[in-house]
Order: structure tokens, then C-alpha cells, then sequence
């Protein structure tokens, strides 16, 4: 995995992406979900997250050559009024780029973290 | 005398000299500023600038402009103040003069911002844009951070700034080449941070006190405050977030969320929330001074203080002052750790879990001791002390997991995949250095309100993202926008509503807390309270309802032997004073975002006093045993933001229990809860 910035990465195709998310900020029940290709699930805590890029399922456009781009969304929920934080780290089994990143809470309603994976 | 007097007006007529040099050159430096920046300007602006340096030109430039606009708000700030210096003795000529003056600078003011935002959208637009020019400008020895070594695209190429590192990808057209993108970003870091424009800055927010939620504030400040708050965090060390905020991997929801709050403003995110209904602060109700009939079950997780005045059981008037807290909160206070952090931390450990169920409270009577009327804190005064023990609490989250599950299962999926889904619609990311709005009009707004961020200082970034919503295009989006955004608000509103749901089943689970009061009395028997406290919520988690039993002791009767050897016709004394049963109900009132969370409350006690009653004088009082009933109303009114209440209460009694007579009491008080001064200052 290849970050290009701090929102878009390039990626192999069947590249396996593990996303590891720890809640570290004031005590709040776990709630992430992804979702990905149309579908997703909620993730299990302590449980890292494995998705496999596969470029025929990516349909959106890139600049980069011969690559296909797919939109990830990570949901962060919290159960805390106030104080609640997420962390996560990513990274591709082809090696290149490890990636630090973090959401913290603002209100009530969720906070979701877009990336932008263009699949070469 | 008259020596000391002279070297005294001597001394003042020195440092009055002195300040007025300073002041004056200071003024005369801001002065010589201002010239010699306009001299820079204009010599820059209309120079025949040689191809290889342009580029350098027009950054130096942008600094040049934004340096100037800094110093010219400074020397209206001067004017301003020289004007209120002067006051009346000030001419009409001087006056004028000023008023010209500041007309001026402020219109220069504004020709500057204009410039500068126009300067920095042609330096991205060069950014983004192929361009063949090959440029020396920056230095070989310049160092590039790893996330710019790594942006070698062919299909997004920049212009080179950096020979040695310029790179061609074969294959590919001769023009399309790469470059740093620091060599911009670093300039833009440089830049000193323009004050926004004074329209912006009516609209500020005081984003810690609401993101620690020590203030009242819809979702929609929250989330700019938020925003605001990641945006001023992430760009000073990381000059593409702060070119483009879109570059912040959380800011897109966010955004979205700010669209839909001005579009449609749907309750969720404009209406300000409710607090908590189950803190107690103020002394129990056998106090003088208590306002309340009825003890509640939470605390404050650090300290809360009340000063409240009446008599609510006896016909005895005081002042009480009562001091109630959490030793773990107390600790982690004077240990200068924050509030979240302490919070989370203590989480891990069994025996502070422990100790976070319990606490303790003192109530002092100013009434007594040697100055009656004046708080002195000595023992005197001290009128009881209690410690609490939390043994069941079914509002902890934990206790809900499995509807947690089955919430993040349906709601909170439905709204990932939503988001996912109709990301599409809203952005172009083919670039991935260049993110862009596909909406024409969003993407207007997303360029000015980038441009006055990029300008704007940390302080003010709340402000110009307040002030850039009234902007927001909620009328001209494309009909593919809004039904996209339709689809959004109705998962969201989904989301909130099953969370909302889910909060309130555990807001409404049942707490219940052991309390012991120990009062002390001046010359009558000290007495040990054991209270019972229940609180349970209703399923919409509104209301709040609350149920106390007690029994109070005589500690022992010592002080009333005198007494009773003089009474002999008196029926013998017994250590059980009394039981009571007492209920409330809380109702939160108001809109939160106008005047606070006020909230009314009722109450009823049943008391009966087995034993005649005994006075602070060591008097038994004849005849005085028998059943009191009390009934109360009252409001708890918030000072908006200060984190201080008021609580009002009038109380209708069958007899207190000295007087046998149907009376009719009024209380007022005012208690602080520090944990919202402490989350204010300290959040993190």
C-alpha cells in the first residue's frame, strides 16, 4: 500500500488490508463498522479487519494508470457524551505504507473516515 | 513627608514618560511597518519579474500582503484605543481624522484579503495543473517529508521545483513532470495568520466549554467545533490538510452534516441537548439551608459546592455550605490530569472502580461558631458529614451490550453503507492528491472557505467555519446533491434515533446508593442517618423519578441528661429519632439553547418522628412527635455555561417539626458542579 496523501492510497489488486481500531479516549461502548464494495459489517473489538482489494468490484475513476478507485467508510459510534475517541493503523500485506489515524468525538451524532483506494 | 511625597510624584512622572516613549515607538515601529511593506508590495507587484523567479515572487508576496494586513489591524487597534484615550477632550479635527483614517485601513484590509485569497487559489490551481516549466527556486538541500516522496505520479504531475528530484515516467508526454508540493505548502505554513474579517469573527463559538459539554450547544456546533478542532490540530504538521480539507480523512461527513443542518435543519442536529437530572450538590434535606426534600443519587465526579438557605424539616433558618465530591475525581484533579484522561485511565483499575462508587460530602452551618454569618471552614461550623456507596448501577453501558450489538448490526451499518454509497455523488477522487466537489456550486464554497482557512489563525478557524455556513448553497444544489443528502439525513436521523433509544433504556435503569449522614449538633444529641436512595427513569428517559428512605439515631443522649433529670414527667427517651419516605420527579424544561436546561421538579416526604423533638439548645420540645408531611416544587435554574444552577423551591408542610402549624417555605441556594469547570479548562 502506497499512501499518494493523507486520504488516498494505491493499492494492489487482491492486495489483503488489515485495519486494527482501538477506542482510546474516555470509556465508551466499541462501535465501528465498515463498509466497502456495497456492503460491511461491524467490526469485533480486538478483532483487526481484513478486506481484500479487488479491482473488478471498484468502479470509480483514477488518475493513476490503470487503476480503478473504491471509496472505504469507517463508522465510529459512541455511547459516551462526550470525550470518545478512536485509533486506528492500517496496512497492506504487500508491505509500502503504514498508516496512523484517528477520530475523535464531536456531539452525539457519528464520525466516519473516508479513504479512497486506487486498485492498480 | 513632603520629601517622600516629591520623589513619589517624581517617580510616577518617570515611568509616565517612559510608557509614553514606549507606546510612542511602538506605534512609530508598526508605522514604519506599514510603509515599508506597501514600498515592498508595490515594487514586487510592478516589477518585470525574470520567468525563474515568478513563482518565488508571488509567494513572497502573498507573505508580504498578509504581514501588512496583520500590521494595519494593529494600528486600527491603536487608533481605536487612542480615540477611548482622548475621549471627550478630543477636537472634532482629530476625531475626523481618526474616522478617515480607519475607513481607510479598513477597506485596505479588505483589498488585502481579496488579494491574498486570490494569490493563494492561482498557487494551488498551479499546484494541481500540468504544467512543463522547470523551476530552481528552492534549494537542492530543501528536505521533502516520506508522504511527498512517495506522490510520484505521472498522471497528476506538478510543477518541478526541485531539480534533483524532478522525475519523468516513461512512457508518458515530455510535459509531464512532478514536483514537491512542499515548496508551496511550506510557503502557505510561513504565512502569518490574518485575523478574519470582523463579520466572521461576531459568530464565535466557545469550542472547548462544547465539546466538553460544559456548555449547551446543538449537534451542529458541536460538529463545527469539531471540525474546527481537527482542522487546527492536523495542518501544523501537515501542509495538504492544511491546503484542502478534504484532505482530513473525518472532514467529509462532517461537512456533509453541516449541509444538511442548514438545508434542512432537522431537530437532531440544530436543537441543543439535554443534561443530567440525577446529581445531587447541595446538603441533604435535614440541613438547614437544604432547598431539596429529597437526595439524589449521582455526584459529581470531582467536586460540587452549594450554598443554600432556608429550613426545610425544622423552623430553624440557616445558611449551609456543602462541599461534596469524588476522592478519585478530587485526585485526579490535583494531580492536573484531564478529565477524559483520568476517566478512561481509572477504567482499568478494580480498586479505583471502587472508589469512584463512593464519596463523601461536608455541609457547614455559618450560622455557628464565633462570626456568625462569615464561612470559616473550622469545626465549629461543620453541622455533618456523609459518605455514599453506589452498590447497584444498571446505567452502565456495559449492562447493554447485545441491544448494541443489534443497533450497530442494522442502524449504524444502514448508515455506513449509505455514506459509502453516495460518496460517488458528492466527490470526484480520481486525484488523489486533489479531492474535489462534483457539485459545481459546493465546490465554490469549499474554495472560498478553504482560502479564508488557510488565512485564518487557530483561534479563529471555528469562527470562519461558523461564519462560511450561511454561505452554504443549500438552494442551488444539483437535484442529484439533495436526493443524495436526502438519503444521507434519513440514515442519520435513523441512527440517532436508535442510539437516542438505546441511551435512554440506560439512563432509565435503576441506581441505587446507600448514604450515611452524620449531623452534628452545637448542644442537642448528634444523629446517624441511614439513607436509602433509588432513581429510576422513565423508558423515554425524560423524566427522572427518585425515592429515599431513612432512619435516623441518636448517637447517644448525653447532652439531654441534664434536661430529662429536670423533666422527670417527660416519657423516657429513646435512641430511634425518626423514618422517613420521600419521592421527586424531574422534569426538564425549556429550550436548552435559549435559556439553559431549567428544570422543575416535585416532591413529597413522609416523616414520622418517634420521639418528641429535641432542639439545638438540648431541649426536648413536649408533645412535638407525630407525622409531618411535606410537598415541594421548585426549578433548578442554569447559569448558561458557568456550569452554577439556582435552585428556587417552595414548600408546603401539615407542621414542621418544632411548631405544630401548617406552614409555607421558601428556599434559594446556588450549587457548582467544578466537574464542568474542570472539563472546560481541561478536557483532554
Amino acid at each position: 500500500m502506497q499512501k499518494k496523501s493523507p486520504t488516498a492510497f494505491q493499492v494492489r489488486d487482491k492486495e489483503v488490508i488489515t485495519i486494527n481500531v482501538k477506542s482510546t479516549g474516555t470509556a465508551t461502548l466499541f462501535g465501528v463498522n465498515y463498509s466497502i464494495f456495497g456492503a460491511g459489517t461491524p467490526l469485533k473489538e480486538g478483532q483487526p479487519l481484513q478486506i481484500t482489494m479487488d479491482k473488478q468490484k471498484a468502479q470509480g475513476n483514477s488518475t493513476i494508470p490503470n487503476a480503478k478507485s473504491t471509496p472505504l467508510t469507517l463508522l465510529f459510534s459512541f455511547t459516551s457524551a462526550t470525550g470518545g475517541k478512536y485509533e486506528l493503523t492500517m496496512t497492506g500485506d504487500a508491505g509500502g505504507d503504514s498508516i496512523t489515524d484517528s477520530t475523535r468525538q464531536a456531539g452525539s451524532s457519528p464520525k466516519a473516515i473516508l479513504y479512497t483506494f486506487h486498485i492498480v | 513627608m513632603l520629601m517622600k511625597s516629591a520623589r513619589l510624584l517624581l517617580l510616577l512622572a518617570t515611568v509616565a514618560i517612559t510608557t509614553g516613549l514606549v507606546l510612542g515607538q511602538s506605534a512609530q515601529s508598526n508605522n514604519e511597518k506599514i510603509r515599508r511593506l506597501r514600498d515592498e508590495i508595490t515594487k514586487r507587484q510592478t516589477a518585470d519579474v525574470p520567468a525563474d523567479v515568478a513563482d518565488l515572487n508571488q509567494s513572497i508576496l502573498i507573505e508580504r500582503r498578509a504581514e501588512l494586513r496583520t500590521a494595519l489591524k494593529v494600528e486600527v487597534e491603536n487608533l481605536r484605543k487612542h480615540r477611548a484615550f482622548l475621549g471627550s477632550s478630543a477636537t472634532l479635527e482629530e476625531i475626523q481624522k481618526i474616522e478617515d483614517s480607519l475607513q481607510s485601513y479598513a477597506a485596505e484590509i479588505d483589498r488585502l484579503a481579496t488579494e491574498i485569497a486570490n494569490d493563494l487559489q492561482t498557487e494551488r490551481r498551479s499546484v494541481s495543473t500540468p504544467v512543463a516549466k522547470v523551476s530552481a527556486s528552492i534549494p537542492e538541500s530543501k528536505p521533502a517529508t516520506d508522504n511527498q516522496s512517495n506522490q510520484v505520479s505521472a498522471i497528476s504531475p506538478k510543477p518541478v521545483t526541485v531539480p534533483a528530484r524532478s522525475t519523468s515516467v516513461a512512457g508518458l508526454s515530455t510535459s509531464a513532470t512532478i514536483s514537491d508540493p512542499s515548496t508551496v505548502d511550506t510557503k502557505l505554513a510561513m504565512l502569518p495568520a490574518a485575523p478574519p474579517d470582523t463579520n466572521e469573527t461576531n459568530a464565535t463559538l466557545d469550542c472547548a466549554a462544547i465539546l466538553a459539554r460544559t456548555k449547551t450547544a446543538s449537534e451542529l456546533d458541536m460538529i463545527v467545533c469539531g471540525l474546527a478542532d481537527s482542522y487546527t490540530e492536523k495542518r501544523k504538521n501537515d501542509a495538504a490538510v492544511r491546503n484542502s480539507l478534504l484532505q482530513i480523512s473525518d472532514s467529509r461527513f462532517e461537512l456533509l452534516k453541516m449541509l444538511i443542518a442548514k438545508r434542512t435543519t432537522p431537530k437532531y442536529l440544530v436543537e441543543a441537548e439535554e443534561v443530567r437530572l440525577d446529581k445531587q450538590v447541595g446538603a441533604a434535606p435535614a440541613n438547614n439551608g437544604s432547598t431539596s426534600l429529597v437526595v439524589k443519587g449521582g455526584v459529581p465526579t470531582m467536586l460540587g459546592f452549594a450554598v443554600e438557605n432556608g429550613g426545610l424539616t425544622q423552623s430553624l433558618s440557616g445558611t449551609g455550605i456543602t462541599f461534596r465530591g469524588n476522592p478519585v475525581g478530587l485526585f485526579n484533579a490535583l494531580k492536573n490530569r484531564g478529565f477524559v484522561s483520568s476517566a478512561k485511565a481509572d477504567e482499568n483499575d478494580p480498586i479505583i472502580r471502587f472508589l469512584k462508587k463512593t464519596s463523601f460530602a461536608f455541609t457547614f452551618n455559618t450560622d455557628r461558631g464565633s462570626q456568625p454569618g462569615v464561612f470559616t471552614g473550622t469545626s465549629q461550623q461543620l453541622s455533618s458529614v456523609s459518605a455514599r456507596l453506589e452498590f447497584i448501577n444498571n446505567r452502565r453501558p456495559r449492562l447493554y451490550i447485545k441491544d448494541w450489538e443489534n443497533f450497530l448490526a442494522d442502524k449504524a451499518q444502514n448508515l455506513a453503507n449509505v455514506i459509502n454509497a453516495t460518496n460517488r455523488v458528492f466527490f470526484n477522487d480520481a486525484d488523489p492528491l486533489n479531492p474535489q466537489w462534483l457539485d459545481p456550486k459546493m465546490q465554490a464554497w469549499y474554495q472560498e472557505t478553504q482560502s479564508k482557512l488557510i488565512a485564518a489563525s487557530d483561534a479563529d478557524v471555528s469562527a470562519v467555519l461558523q461564519a462560511r455556513l450561511d454561505a452554504l448553497p443549500v438552494k442551488e444544489l444539483r437535484p442529484e446533491t439533495a436526493l443524495a443528502l436526502d438519503e444521507i439525513e434519513q440514515a442519520l436521523g435513523l441512527y440517532l434515533q436508535g442510539r437516542t433509544n438505546l441511551l435512554n433504556k440506560i439512563n432509565s435503569g435503576t441506581l441505587v446508593t446507600l448514604e450515611y449522614v452524620n449531623k452534628r449538633e452545637v448542644n442537642a444529641p448528634d444523629t446517624h442517618t441511614f439513607n436509602f436512595i433509588a432513581e429510576k427513569g422513565t423508558g423515554g428517559g425524560k423524566i427522572d423519578f427518585t425515592f429515599n428512605g431513612s432512619l435516623t439515631m441518636f448517637n447517644n443522649l448525653d447532652s439531654l441528661k441534664n434536661f430529662i433529670i429536670a423533666n422527670p414527667t417527660l416519657p423516657p427517651a429513646r435512641r430511634l429519632r425518626d423514618f422517613q419516605f420521600a419521592g421527586q420527579i424531574d422534569v426538564p424544561l425549556g429550550d436548552p439553547t435559549e435559556f439553559g436546561n431549567f428544570v422543575l421538579f416535585a416532591a413529597g416526604r413522609y416523616q414520622r418522628l418517634l420521639q418528641d423533638a429535641t432542639t439545638e439548645l438540648g431541649t426536648i420540645l413536649p408533645n412535638t412527635k407525630g407525622d409531618i408531611a411535606y410537598l415541594q416544587t421548585g426549578l433548578k435554574i442554569p447559569l448558561k455555561g458557568t456550569g452554577l444552577k439556582i435552585p428556587l423551591s417552595f414548600t408546603f408542610a401539615n407542621r414542621s417539626e418544632f411548631v405544630k402549624e401548617k406552614h409555607v417555605r421558601g428556599n434559594i441556594g446556588f450549587t457548582l458542579d467544578l466537574d464542568s469547570l474542570f472539563a472546560r479548562f481541561r478536557p483532554f
